[in-house]
């Protein structure tokens, strides 16, 4: 790869209104799919140098989640620090249906809609919430028929008892 | 200091007895193909709804101060070329008292989450934990189902916690692991 330059790169814009920007990088081992999600001003690593303790913290909390999807987490900064990470995925050849296509990009839309909210979190909140936005995969079972409830157990009073 | 009186009649549902009885052990664990298996004794736990990682699934489910127990599976995988994963499974149980006094317990979901090893090598180990993820709804709820038939043995209760350890009370060397274990406390009407 090195002797024929970087990968040809596809600017594709937001895959919805919106939305993170979408990029793709042709290479000789296939299709690297990625979607630029922009950091909220009121993030924590807006701003920091990419290789800042904090920043590298935050980034591996993401990528040990990520990286167990197939994913990858890459910092983009420029002269003010960062401003938005790339998550991405590899498909490898042969790439002869538009579906793997679709469907890389349709599994980092939700992945990226999931980080989008961790990352507006408060610096108490926000490790946690990108740890488990990135990594924990949940599934909830039908809410039980609970009826008029009496009591539950809980650390606040007004929800101690309440009536359905 | 936060400091809890306790009402003389309240009686305690030890969860960790109930979920690392042999039976139950080996339930879990045949929820887990290899290379999957269980680490150590299950686990219990509790978390608020706000903190859960299921929370954002359906947030209106339960008040943000209500405690759901967790049911905590550690898992190992030894995949080849010693690219091993360490991993937790968490189940998550609601428990409420209904108007009729009847006391109830739900298993309303499930999460796993990588936290060890080499995880870009967890994806053959993935398809086989969201199995197990979802066929231990139902499992877990069977054993909650019998622990807590055997518990209430249909009486009204009034009130309930779920407390830290094994509910020991002063008198009695029973305080438990408050890093592993967790009781049901109820308190009969």
């Amino acid at each position: 790869m090195e002797e024929s330059g970087p990968p040809l790169g596809f600017a594709l814009g937001p895959l919805v209104p919106g939305g993170p920007e979408a990029v793709a990088f042709v290479e000789a081992q296939g299709l690297t799919l990625g979607l630029k999600l922009a950091l909220p001003p009121q993030c924590e690593m807006a701003g920091l140098a990419p290789s800042a303790e904090r920043a590298l913290k935050l980034l591996g909390a993401m990528m040990l989640g990520l990286s167990s999807q197939g994913m990858q987490v890459s910092p983009v900064a420029r002269y003010r620090g960062l401003e938005a990470v790339l998550i991405s995925a590899h498909l490898c050849p042969p790439l002869r249906a538009a579906a793997r296509v679709r469907e890389g990009f349709d599994r980092l839309r939700r992945t990226a809609h999931v980080l989008a909210k961790a990352l507006q979190e408060p610096p108490d909140r926000i490790l946690t919430a990108l740890r488990h936005a990135a990594g924990v995969r949940g599934v909830l079972s039908a809410a039980p028929e609970r009826g008029a409830v009496a009591a539950v157990p809980s650390f606040e009073s007004s929800g101690r008892k309440r009536r359905k | 200091m936060l400091v809890r009186v306790r009402a003389d009649e309240e009686e305690v549902l030890d969860l960790f007895e109930l979920f690392n009885a042999a039976a139950a052990r080996t339930a879990v664990q045949a929820l887990l193909a290899p290379p999957l298996h269980v680490l150590g004794p299950l686990r219990l736990s509790y978390v608020t709804w706000e903190r859960a990682p299921l929370q954002p699934l359906a947030p209106a489910r339960h008040a943000g101060g209500e405690l759901l127990a967790t049911v905590n599976v550690e898992f190992h995988a030894a995949l080849p070329a010693a690219l091993d994963v360490d991993g937790t499974l968490v189940y998550y149980a609601g428990f409420w008292i209904d108007a009729a006094g009847a006391l109830h317990g739900a298993v309303e979901g499930a999460a796993f989450h990588f936290r060890g090893g080499l995880p870009a090598g967890a994806a053959p180990v993935s398809a086989a934990l969201e199995r197990a993820m979802r066929r231990g709804l139902g499992v877990l709820q069977k054993l909650l189902d019998a622990g807590l038939r055997g518990f209430t043995r249909a009486r009204r209760f009034r009130s309930l916690d779920l407390l830290p350890g094994r509910g020991g009370r002063r008198g009695h060397r029973r305080w438990g692991n408050a890093d592993r274990q967790v009781v049901l406390a109820a308190v009969p009407a």
